[in-house]
């Protein structure tokens, strides 16, 4: 397994360098020159003039690339255009933020959609299974930003169990790690209903029960065991999709994530931040991607990594 | 099971460890409760606003947001008070030359920088160099491009020579960017500068987390309340100003109610009409001020169409604007009723073209338009901005003009309308829907736009409109101090492009704000962030 993880990282690297250079290219395509979308229609064209040579925004673009890629390469992404700060400095300072809603979100969501799926799909068209489609169909039309406004309402307003900006504090990321992860907790939830309905029609599923094992022990050792996989694939998706930034469950709760500063900077076209930003995220998804894999040769050994 | 009990065991140890990953964060140490000298004591409040300061430097600040802090941690030469008035600050006059380009001003002494360093001509000029050199390429420079050089005249008096007349000069000095500050910061460039303000405001900066909060602690050593260095009276009460604010950008306004609501927050910051009466209801207080910025209905001028100055009249009369009001703002804002916003100097109210459909019809029939018209207008695409493009559109089908509205992201807007090939005859739209805002509240800046000089991209005459007689009274404001003439060139050239309609003054927009029974005496400054000079916490 060693060797195939070696390899992938190989693989990782050479996917990186694509993507570097293709949001390099894209961001550049978005219509809009930046130093004019930073200081504002009234700047004076020294000023105009003045930021485009200091971020060589006049560069050829080859040339421009080979500055980011040779600063990338020794920890340099970069200052941002729209607050001069070096933007790792600005990701720094929301990234954990991020990182701690996503997970929190993942945890509550994967452990409710799996109870959830599996409580369905063991009692498939009956009530059970009636009550699981619902919550989880609910969970996934009920747009996110109604939740959060909702559970403030009631939690913050009216009841004051909670405070509404999350304070750091496990207590405020309660409701919007809820609200995060309710639309993950459906797809789950769907995914190992559907998952578990199939795999109880497997042979070995009735192999199991013919050798007499218990019930449960039938569900949790042979059902769920080979239910999983398309779960992880899920799971592993919307996972890098979360730390990629919320940006609606971040402004509805004014939580300071990489969401809303991936907008802004978009708005003002930050190319520093815009690049370093993507290339986090694809950083992701690409790890997540080679845990998924790793993830399935455990839960399946019949699954053969090399 | 026992791998159930162990997958709850690795759950509850993440959450211990994720809720310890918060412990340094939490809400900001107001601290507060020692030496509260007059202020009253725990007079802690929290403000929320729109959107996070993308810069802690006067001069890099480009919207609202940045604005705010800085009217709290800088002083400038001079303030507008709320009725446009000068206030003298870290300077107790100036004297100009008859020409109005030179200034000399004479510093306010016994102040110092919370670092300690002393204010004095020297720090003035350091301030006033880099707001003159347009390649530092700072947002809010471009106001300050008229400054030639200053010169040290003596300790307390500075003397800046301007490359050529600019009446908005003490204006532009007036508002948040020219914020003096420290010269040992100044040096230390960017980072500093975004990190650690230092000024001689009322407030100084205590701690920050980027995107969270902000905490700033009354300055209590503040010049303005010592009567000596204000010459004879304090600028304000001993006893005004909160012992801590917390400011916190929360983008959705329905949160920033809410935690107006659940006493999260004090003040808050952009309040529309939909939620005026919800907070209102709840026993909440509302301010609300007119703006300096304005939306405007364009023309473009150069094109056949609207050479005839009759379509340019049927448009006006075509649009009801108590109904836009109503129906797009709740009828918050407040109806145009000249090029400038109340707010503005030297505003003169002109008559009001009547909403008059046969009136327009028969303007149109006159001009050869009675068949009908088809225009391509642009505007932004946010939706408030998309729902005013939509009621025009509705209003102008009444009189034959169908309107095909393209929506455009912000900077791709602005891009587009200033790119064309140089003749405005050619520009892809014949009219255009946006907002302008007058940073200085000067006319020459809000109305002036208007001038055939200022073409875009050089400038913000998006009607390209080009009238002789416009620009003489213009050019005649902008090149005299003497307020009288001013008062009299701005009289006219209101008339005029009143008459002549190259766009249509839509509505000025109004600064909205709601806080709580223990605020009293808050007030809107001239950009819309909060004047906190005189304001106090009441029990």
């Amino acid at each position: 397994m060693l060797r195939y993880i070696l390899k992938r990282t190989g693989g990782i690297l050479i996917t990186l360098f694509l993507v570097s250079i293709f949001i390099f290219l894209f961001i550049r395509m978005i219509p809009g020159d930046p130093a004019r979308l930073m200081l504002g229609e009234k700047a004076t064209p020294e000023a105009i003039q003045a930021i485009t040579q200091q971020y060589g925004l006049d560069k050829p673009l080859v040339t421009q690339y080979v500055i980011w890629m040779k600063g990338v390469l020794v920890g340099d992404f970069g200052t941002s255009l729209r607050t001069k700060m070096p933007v790792l400095y600005e990701i720094g300072l929301r990234y954990g933020n991020t990182m701690k809603l996503a997970c929190l979100a993942i945890l509550w969501s994967v452990v409710a959609g799996l109870i959830i799926g599996i409580w369905s799909g063991t009692h498939a068209s009956k009530w059970q299974d009636y009550t699981g489609i619902t919550v989880s169909v609910l969970g996934q039309a009920v747009p996110e930003f109604w939740i959060g406004l909702m559970l403030i309402l009631v939690f913050c307003v009216k009841l004051k169990w909670f405070p509404i900006v999350p304070t750091g504090t496990l207590r405020g990321l309660i409701l919007p790690a809820f609200t995060l992860g309710a639309y993950m907790m459906s797809t789950v939830a769907r995914f190992t209903r559907s998952s578990i309905i199939e795999a109880l029609k497997e042979d070995y599923t009735r192999t199991a029960r013919a050798k007499g094992l218990r019930e449960r022990t039938v569900i949790y050792k042979h059902v769920l065991k080979n239910s999983m996989i398309p779960v992880i694939t899920i799971v592993g998706m919307q996972f890098g999709v979360m730390l990629g930034g919320a940006v609606l469950v971040e402004s509805v709760f004014g939580y300071s994530g990489l969401g809303l500063l991936l907008i802004e900077s978009i708005n003002y076209r930050d190319y520093t931040m815009l690049q370093t930003l993507v290339l986090i995220f694809s950083l992701h998804f690409v790890v997540i991607n080679l845990l998924v894999d790793v993830l399935y040769a455990v839960v399946n050994p019949e699954i053969r990594l090399d | 099971m026992k791998k159930f009990l162990a997958l709850l065991t690795v759950c509850a140890l993440i959450l211990g460890s994720l809720a310890g990953c918060g412990g340094d964060s939490g809400t900001p140490d107001q601290g507060g409760a020692g030496d509260t000298g007059g202020v009253a004591a725990n007079s802690d409040i929290t403000i929320l606003d729109y959107a996070e300061m993308s810069s802690l430097y006067p001069l890099d600040m480009g919207t609202v947001s940045d604005a705010q802090p800085m009217f709290w941690i800088y002083d400038p030469l001079l303030r507008l008070d709320p009725n446009q008035e000068y206030v003298w600050m870290l300077a107790t006059g100036c004297d100009t030359n008859d020409e109005g380009t030179e200034y000399t001003f004479h510093l306010r002494e016994g102040i110092s920088f919370s670092d300690g360093t002393p204010w004095n001509a020297e720090a003035a000029k350091a301030n006033l160099d880099i707001m003159a050199d347009q390649s530092h390429g700072y947002k809010s420079q471009f106001m300050y491009a008229n400054i030639d050089r200053t010169e040290i005249v003596d300790e307390y008096t500075v003397k800046v020579y301007l490359k050529e007349v600019y009446a908005p000069f003490l204006n532009a000095l007036a508002i948040e960017p020219a914020g003096m500050v420290s010269p040992k910061l100044l040096e230390a460039g960017d980072e500093a500068l975004n990190t650690t303000p230092i000024g001689t405001g009322q407030y100084t900066m205590k701690e920050r987390r980027v995107g969270e909060y902000c905490l700033y602690e009354l300055n209590r050593d503040w010049w303005g309340y010592d009567a000596d260095i204000c010459g004879g009276t304090p600028l304000v009460d001993a006893d005004c100003g909160f012992n801590t604010i917390t400011l916190r950008p929360v983008s959705e306004e329905a949160t920033r109610v809410a935690m107006l609501m659940s006493g999260e927050a004090n003040i808050i910051n952009s309040l529309t009409h939909t939620n005026k009466a919800t907070v209102e209801a709840a026993g909440k207080e509302t301010l609300q001020k007119v703006g300096t910025s304005m939306a405007y209905f364009y023309l473009n001028c150069q094109k056949d169409v609207f050479k005839d100055v009759r379509v340019r009249q049927a448009i006006s009369m075509a649009i009801d604007i108590d109904a836009l009001n109503d129906v797009v703002y709740g009828g918050e804002y407040e109806k145009a009723s000249s090029f400038l916003t109340g707010s503005i100097n030297f505003y003169q109210p002109q008559t009001p073209y009547e909403y008059n459909i046969e009136k327009a019809k028969q303007l149109l029939t006159d001009a050869g338009y009675g068949d009908g018209l088809t225009l391509v207008c642009w505007e932004e695409n946010d939706t408030t901005d998309i729902q005013r493009g939509e009621f025009i559109q509705q209003q102008l089908e009444k009189v034959g003009i169908t309107l095909k509205i393209y929506p455009q992201e912000g900077g791709f807007l602005t891009d587009n309308v200033n790119a064309y090939s140089g003749d405005p005859k050619d520009t892809a739209f014949d009219c255009y829907i946006r907002g302008y805002g007058a940073d200085t509240a000067d006319p020459d800046e809000a109305v002036g736009r208007f001038a055939s000089k200022a073409l875009p991209p050089m400038g913000g005459n998006y009607s390209f409109y080009k009238n002789p007689e416009f620009d003489k009274a213009i050019e005649a404001g902008a090149r005299s101090i003497d307020s009288d003439v001013r008062a009299e060139a701005y009289a006219t050239a209101q008339k005029i492009i009143w008459d002549d309609v190259p766009a249509v003054a839509l509505l000025s927009t109004c600064y909205s704000a709601a806080y709580d029974s223990h605020i009293d005496g808050l007030q809107f400054g001239p950009a819309g962030c909060f004047n906190l000079m005189k304001a106090k916490y009441v029990e």
